[in-house]
């Protein structure tokens, strides 16, 4: 049998009939977010400590209750009403939706937070860490509860980049928008690789141009121009 | 490259990352007899060190970790290209993961802080001398900062294992047992119990065990997705499905 491809992306369909391609995010990056929030929230409690100290015992009162709101409550709010992401979440691109990419509202979020007490046993997050590998979603135990992902807000990486100038010429066949996209990619990327690997990537497509390497790597460039030329 | 294994695309540093994850979860259950046999012997040098100094143990342990990425490397590579085998296949192939800068990544390299994503180029690629200085420059150009980020997470999730388990033990040991192993004095001033760094060994052992493949595989997936980037692996099956359809179009 024939093992299914591994791939990091995740096709959701949202209620309103939408396809939808969800990223989720994996341990490492999750841990640096929520070492930030940690820093935030300890540099809030600290803050505070110093200001309430000055009131006496009710200022006592007042940082418990405090530490409350900021142990249990921190992440709710930021997560329903600033899009999904505490700042250490931002900070790194991440943000909570619920599995069909809906944005995550309070009872999703209030359960997968209280649940951050289950998946931080033993230890530091021993539990969550362990949840995270045991499904192909990076979810921990609260996200499973809650049925919710973190995903990255903003994962194209591929920025359109100028194509160096030349000539431009029509392809000889029409072509299929993601094939015309192939072409487009590879003149963009192109410039960045070593000749020797051009000629190669051209090669291949020796039989459409009729001509080998180089040769055939500008002739692909021509028809990417040509084809952006369209675009415009 | 050619693979059907995983989806070759151009992603971030940290998607490339979870993509390795996701691969080394794949081929987890082939992983952990490789890595648990490899520790074998590790654990039998850290016993022996512990005769003389307990916490050798620990800095054996730590010292002979890139020997163990090795056959998983193997794996993880060969499993792209749908040629891996069990346990025993690994062994009869072990001349080719042997060697390749071996001895130098468990001294001059042990502290290269991607070691992950070093391997790759170190154990695969085989250049030499100049010619690899050049290559892993080249590919670690805006990798580099993710690979040593990984690195130290990597480390940091290996404490938290160790961690958990001493906790876990905490609280489902009887207490006699605790006594017994001299628990409460471990973290008197005066003298650390030898039983404290024997225990630590066994837990960092654990914790190595359960990590390393994790690591291994987050840096093999910032190694594949900067090959991605530099020679356009990505776009190489499209570019063959083009040329094939248009050599069967009529002319």
């Amino acid at each position: 049998m024939e093992a299914s491809s591994v791939d990091t992306r995740l096709a959701v369909e949202t209620p309103d009939g939408i396809e939808l391609d969800l990223i989720p995010a994996g341990p490492v990056l999750r841990a640096a977010a929520w070492l930030i929030d940690s820093v935030i929230r300890a540099g809030m409690l600290i803050g505070l400590g110093f200001v309430l100290s000055a009131l006496g015992a009710a200022g006592i009162a007042l940082l418990i209750l405090a530490w409350f709101l900021i142990n249990w409550w921190y992440p709710v709010l930021f997560e329903v009403l600033a899009g999904g992401a505490t700042p250490g979440k931002k900070a790194f691109g991440l943000r909570v939706v619920n599995e069909d990419g809906t944005p995550v509202g309070w009872g999703a979020s209030i359960v997968r937070n209280l649940l951050r007490q289950v998946d931080f046993l033993p230890f530091g997050y021993g539990a969550g860490l362990l949840a995270m590998h045991c499904n192909s979603r990076f979810q921990r135990l609260g996200d499973l509860a809650a049925a919710t992902l973190v995903v990255y807000r903003d994962w194209s990486v591929t920025s359109a980049r100028a194509l160096p100038p030349g000539p431009a010429e029509p392809p000889p066949l029409p072509l299929a928008p993601a094939e015309q996209q192939i072409l487009l990619t590879f003149a963009e990327r192109g410039s960045a690789l070593n000749p020797e690997r051009i000629g190669e990537l051209a090669g291949i497509m020796t039989p459409v141009t009729g001509l080998t390497g180089v040769d055939s790597a500008e002739r692909l460039l021509a028809w990417a121009r040509w084809l952006k030329g369209q675009a415009r | 490259m050619q693979t059907d294994r995983i989806a070759l695309r151009l992603r971030g540093n940290s998607e490339a990352m979870d993509l390795g994850l996701q691969l080394a979860r794949a081929n987890w259950l082939q992983m952990l007899p490789v890595i648990s046999l490899g520790m074998i012997p590790i654990a039998l040098l850290a016993a022996l060190a512990a005769q003389w100094h307990a916490p050798l143990a620990l800095l054996v342990i730590w010292l002979f970790k890139p020997s163990l990425d090795r056959p998983l490397l193997h794996l993880l590579s060969r499993d792209l290209l749908g040629m891996a085998g069990g346990t025993g296949w690994l062994w009869r192939q072990r001349a080719q993961w042997w060697p390749g800068l071996h001895l130098t990544s468990l001294t001059l390299f042990r502290f290269h802080p991607a070691r992950s994503f070093t391997l790759p180029i170190w154990q695969l690629e085989g250049q030499t001398g100049q010619a690899r200085r050049q290559r892993t420059r080249a590919l670690g150009y805006g990798s580099a900062g993710s690979g040593l980020g990984l690195t130290l997470m990597a480390s940091l999730f290996e404490l938290v294992v160790v961690i958990s388990l001493f906790a876990l033990f905490g609280w489902l040991l009887p207490a006699s047992i605790w006594e017994g192993l001299g628990a409460p004095g471990w973290f008197d001033p005066a003298g650390v119990h030898d039983h404290f760094w024997l225990s630590l060994a066994a837990a960092y052992a654990v914790a190595v065990l359960l990590v390393e493949p994790f690591y291994l595989g987050a840096g093999f997936g910032l190694y594949l997705n900067q090959r991605c980037r530099l020679e356009c692996w990505d776009l190489e099956p499209a570019l063959h499905r083009l040329a094939e359809r248009a050599k069967a179009r009529p002319a």
